[in-house]
C-alpha cells in the first residue's frame, strides 16, 4: 500500500497518483490549490502508482517506459493503470505526467500540442512551434487582454462537433499567469521568426506535415498509435484554418492578427 | 524484384499528395502527386520498372525520363527505408 495519493483530472483526464515519497503530490497540491479546476473527485480513468528509488524489484518484470533522461521503469496494464519504477530519489514528476497523460489522450482523440493557446472572444488560438520559436513571447505580448491557456503545452481533444483546447499544467516561463481554462479551437498558426509581420493559410497537407511536428509523441505507445494520431491531426486541420506566421517579438503582432487574418476564418 | 512498404509506415493520401510518417526517424516526408502515386504503387506486387510504366501511362511526361526520376525515386526511399524489396 503506498503512503501518498492525490487525485486530479487534465483535459477531462482523472488521474489517481499514489506513491510511497511525497514530491509528486507536493507538485500536485501546489497545483490544486492554485488551478482548483484541476482538482476530480471523480473515478479515476488512470491510476498511476510510483516508487521512488527501487534498484530492483522481485518478481516484477522491469522495462524503460520512455526514452527519457530519467530512469523511469514500469508496465501499462490495460492502458489504466502504470506502475512506475524510478531508480532516483527524485524526478521531475510534472515530466513523468506529460509523458504519461500524451499517451492516455491520444486513447480519447486528442493530444498534446506544443503550443502556446490563448482563449479570446470564447475560442481558443493555438501558437504551435518548437522551443525557441517565440510562444512565450506572443503570450506575454498579449498578457493584458486575453486568458493563456498554456506558453507550452496546450491539450487539444475532439468533442462531438469540434476540438477544444485544455490548458495544462506543463508551463513554460508563464506557469503564474496561465489559466485552467478551455475553450474550442478557432484557429492553429505555426510560428516562424521573422524580420517582418506575414502570413500564409496552409492547404491540408502542409498543416497536417506542421501539427504532427508539434505534437508531443514520446513512449513506444504513442508510436503504436501513430495512424490514430495522424487521423485526429488530419481532422482537425479540415475543420480549423491553419496558418504560418511570421512575426517579430513586437506588440503589434496582434493588432496585425486582428487586421489582416479574420478570427476563425 | 516487386517493392513494398513498411508496414509500420503510417500515411494518408491528401487532396492527392501524400503525408508519410517514419515514426522510429520522427520524420515526416510530404509527396507530391506523382511520388503519391508511386507511392501507392508500392504495393509488393510491382517491380520498379512495373511501377515507372504505369506512371508513364497515367502523367504526360516523357518516358525515359519518367524512367529515370522513378528509379531515382524508389531508390531513395529505400534508402530512408520506408521500403524494401524482395
Amino acid at each position: 500500500m503506498l503512503k501518498y495519493e492525490e487525485r486530479f483530472s487534465i483535459a477531462k483526464l482523472n488521474f489517481c497518483v499514489n506513491a510511497d515519497k511525497d514530491p509528486p503530490i507536493r507538485w500536485l497540491r501546489e497545483l490544486k490549490g492554485r488551478f482548483p479546476r484541476y482538482s476530480s473527485g471523480r473515478k479515476p480513468d488512470i491510476r498511476i502508482s510510483l516508487y521512488y528509488n527501487i534498484k530492483k524489484r522481485r518478481g516484477f518484470k522491469q522495462k524503460k517506459l520512455f526514452d527519457t533522461p530519467y530512469d523511469v521503469y514500469g508496465r501499462i496494464d490495460n492502458g489504466l493503470h502504470v506502475t512506475a519504477y524510478a531508480k532516483r530519489n527524485y524526478i521531475p514528476f510534472g515530466d513523468i505526467l506529460r509523458i504519461l497523460a500524451c499517451n492516455f489522450l491520444i486513447k480519447r482523440n486528442g493530444f498534446f500540442l506544443h503550443s502556446c493557446g490563448v482563449k479570446i472572444d470564447g475560442g481558443a488560438y493555438l501558437f504551435a512551434g518548437p522551443s525557441g520559436a517565440g510562444k512565450t513571447t506572443i503570450a506575454k505580448l498579449n498578457l493584458k487582454r486575453n486568458k493563456i491557456l498554456s506558453d507550452e503545452t496546450v491539450a487539444v481533444v475532439k468533442n462531438q462537433k469540434d476540438y477544444n483546447a485544455y490548458a495544462t499544467p506543463f508551463f513554460g516561463d508563464l506557469a503564474k499567469v496561465t489559466s485552467d481554462d478551455n475553450a474550442p479551437v478557432k484557429a492553429v498558426f505555426f510560428l516562424k521568426q521573422s524580420n517582418r509581420f506575414g502570413h500564409k493559410r496552409l492547404d491540408t497537407l502542409r498543416a497536417a506535415q506542421a501539427l504532427l511536428q508539434n505534437i508531443f509523441l514520446i513512449g513506444n505507445e504513442c508510436k503504436d498509435n501513430l495512424g490514430r494520431v495522424f487521423d485526429i491531426a488530419l481532422d482537425l486541420v479540415k475543420r480549423v484554418p491553419a496558418y504560418e506566421l511570421g512575426f517579430l517579438p513586437k506588440e503589434q503582432i496582434w493588432r496585425y492578427i486582428e487586421k489582416e487574418i479574420s478570427p476563425g476564418g | 524484384m516487386a517493392v513494398y512498404r513498411k508496414r509500420n509506415i503510417p500515411w494518408r493520401i491528401i487532396d492527392g499528395e501524400a503525408l508519410v510518417v517514419d515514426p522510429e526517424k520522427s520524420l515526416i516526408y510530404p509527396f507530391n502527386a506523382v511520388a503519391a502515386r508511386v507511392w501507392q504503387l508500392i504495393d509488393g506486387a510491382k517491380d520498379t520498372d512495373e511501377i515507372a510504366e504505369m506512371i508513364f501511362r497515367e502523367f504526360e511526361a516523357e518516358k525515359a525520363l519518367i524512367h529515370a526520376d522513378i528509379t531515382d525515386f524508389i531508390a531513395q526511399l529505400k534508402e530512408s527505408e520506408l521500403i524494401e524489396a524482395r
